[in-house]
């Protein structure tokens, strides 16, 4: 039986990224551009499918408890670990456990972004502009939408900010953790991917893993995004894989909001350095 | 102590209930899978075993065997049929004169609302919640009430009996008219459409991609089948899609749109 493992990451921060990265990589292919391939969600339909059970008629804390069950118990992977992507906080859920607690066994990766390139990203992804962005980065903006909804932690009220987001995962102890910048990804896409790969204990070289990033490069997966359609795309309009850059917020985001990012975020961002 | 529970079938055993420990607080269900049984747990609540020849509820005292049974009492019962070689899947079933139509879709898409409102109106409940297919086609009969949301549209109208259940969210079971067990005729996916006007509902054709939904959507059985599960019934297949408002999906079926519903599927699918 398969542990989970953890994909966790504020939106747009390359947790879709890494997950094309990891199947181009076990299939020594192209990636499919179907997320069900990509690895396994967090969603209820799990629940459903294994265990056959309605969350109706669940509370909270059953429900989560259920769900736990249903994380742990599905079926095996290629690999050692089921691979779950989450944008969830390491927060309690109201059985006073950790949402995503998971049995020994268990890992997680953590990705984390300069916050003032997420927040462009953000903002392209929703359609919204960039000062709605950053504000619900700084949790002072209740967004409702798909990728929202799954962010929302239990027992606690409103959004939570980019900051709190990364704190939870980073000072959890529960789940043997790797934690992975998106910038060192772009910086060194082969070793980080090797990194990745020794984490989730897929046998791998480092050729494989050149011929994986060639096959995940940004040009390529908008390229096929473009002429294939991706099933996460925001809309039928702007596009999922945009540009992957790394300090285009540097063109793109207005210098106030630059200044605010820094001022809300700058604790956070000087301990993993994006901040001197 | 044995208890009859909502299901008419007369070949599924009746819930035993049976004093016991609740399962201890833990962050995950308890589970428990052997080739004899399986028992999944509720912490601090309680929990239920299923074996080819039972289902028990085990809980402190009457009253948590009562809502055990209200929470997980439906994934023990298609534990049961699945281990059985039933195909059990998630949905509901009317049927008229000798034809069954199976209504399909995620949670919470408006099956069993249709169904209800089917049964109204000149068509006859088989079965709601589960779907029960035994190998010759033949979906079983297995329940005289749809349980719906108790804040949902249709739970709302007046005249017909109805039980409050002992779930967390507030959910009743409300009494209609059944029918007996009949053959599939036709298979209906039913989804949400973004498009404003009417309800589309397209015939599609029952071919392997039709066939991999229909797999998908079957529950897998715990326990060995005791004979190897049902196939997949020959029956005409159709994509419902009906119209919602905004962005948000409506997670209840209202009355009217139903009632269209049923207009429509009578005049195409009898």
């Amino acid at each position: 039986m398969a542990s989970t493992a953890w994909l966790a990451s504020y939106p747009k921060s390359g947790n879709t990224w890494i997950r094309a990265l990891l199947m181009a990589l076990e299939t020594d292919d192209d990636p499919q551009l179907d997320l069900t391939r990509f690895g396994v969600n967090e969603g209820n339909a799990w629940v459903d499918d294994w265990l056959g059970i309605s969350l109706s008629n669940l509370d909270d804390s059953e429900a989560i408890a259920v769900e736990r069950l249903s994380w742990a118990k599905a079926a095996p992977s290629n690999s050692g670990y089921l691979r779950r992507k989450t944008h969830h906080p390491w927060t309690d859920a109201a059985d006073g456990f950790p949402a995503r607690w998971q049995p020994p066994g268990a890992r997680a990766i953590y990705i984390i972004r300069d916050p003032r390139a997420v927040a462009v990203s953000w903002a392209h992804h929703l359609g919204i502009s960039h000062e709605d962005a950053v504000t619900s980065m700084e949790g002072r903006l209740q967004l409702d939408n798909e990728i929202t909804r799954t962010m929302t932690p239990q027992r606690t009220t409103g959004s939570m900010s980019w900051s709190d987001h990364v704190v939870s995962w980073r000072d959890q102890d529960v789940l043997p953790q790797l934690l992975l910048s998106y910038e060192q990804l772009s910086t060194d896409p082969v070793s980080s991917l090797m990194a990745i790969a020794s984490w989730l204990d897929i046998v791998c070289d480092r050729e494989s893993c050149a011929r994986a990033v060639e096959r995940c490069s940004f040009d390529r997966l908008a390229y096929r995004e473009a002429t294939e359609g991706f099933g996460e795309s925001p809309s039928g309009v702007r596009a999922f894989f945009r540009r992957g850059s790394v300090d285009s917020w540097r063109e793109e985001l207005s210098p106030a909001l630059v200044a605010r990012i820094e001022d809300t975020h700058g604790p956070v961002m000087r301990d993993f350095g994006y901040l001197p | 102590m044995p208890l009859a529970f909502s299901m008419k079938h007369p070949k599924i055993p009746l819930f035993e209930f049976l004093e016991a420990p609740a399962p201890p607080q833990n962050p995950m269900a308890h589970y428990e899978r052997s080739e004899t049984h399986v028992t999944l747990g509720i912490p601090r609540l309680g929990s239920i075993q299923v074996t080819h020849h039972s289902i028990t509820v085990m809980a402190p005292d009457f009253q948590k065997c009562e809502d055990i049974r209200d929470r997980i009492g439906e994934w023990a019962q298609a534990q049961w049929y699945a281990a059985q070689g039933y195909r059990v899947m998630r949905g509901a079933a009317v049927g008229i004169h000798d034809t069954a139509v199976v209504i399909l879709g995620d949670q919470r898409c408006g099956a069993s609302s249709l169904a209800y409102c089917l049964s109204q109106r000149g068509w006859g409940l088989i079965s709601d919640g589960l779907v029960i297919i035994d190998d010759a086609g033949i979906v079983q009969a297995t329940a005289d009430a749809v349980t719906l949301d108790a804040n949902s549209a249709i739970a709302e109208t007046p005249g017909s009996s109805r039980t409050k259940l002992k779930t967390a969210r507030e959910r009743i079971r409300i009494e209609t008219n059944g029918h007996a067990e009949a053959s599939i005729g036709h298979y209906v996916f039913v989804g949400v459409s973004r498009r404003e006007g009417d309800l589309i509902l397209n015939p599609i054709s029952l071919d392997s991609n039709t066939e991999l939904a229909l797999e998908s959507l079957r529950f897998q059985p715990l326990l060995t089948p005791t004979k190897s599960v049902a196939p997949i019934s020959p029956g005409k297949a159709w994509l419902m899609a009906r119209p919602i408002a905004g962005v948000d999906l409506t997670p209840f079926m209202p009355p009217e749109l139903a009632a269209a519903l049923m207009v429509t599927l009578t005049e195409r699918l009898v």
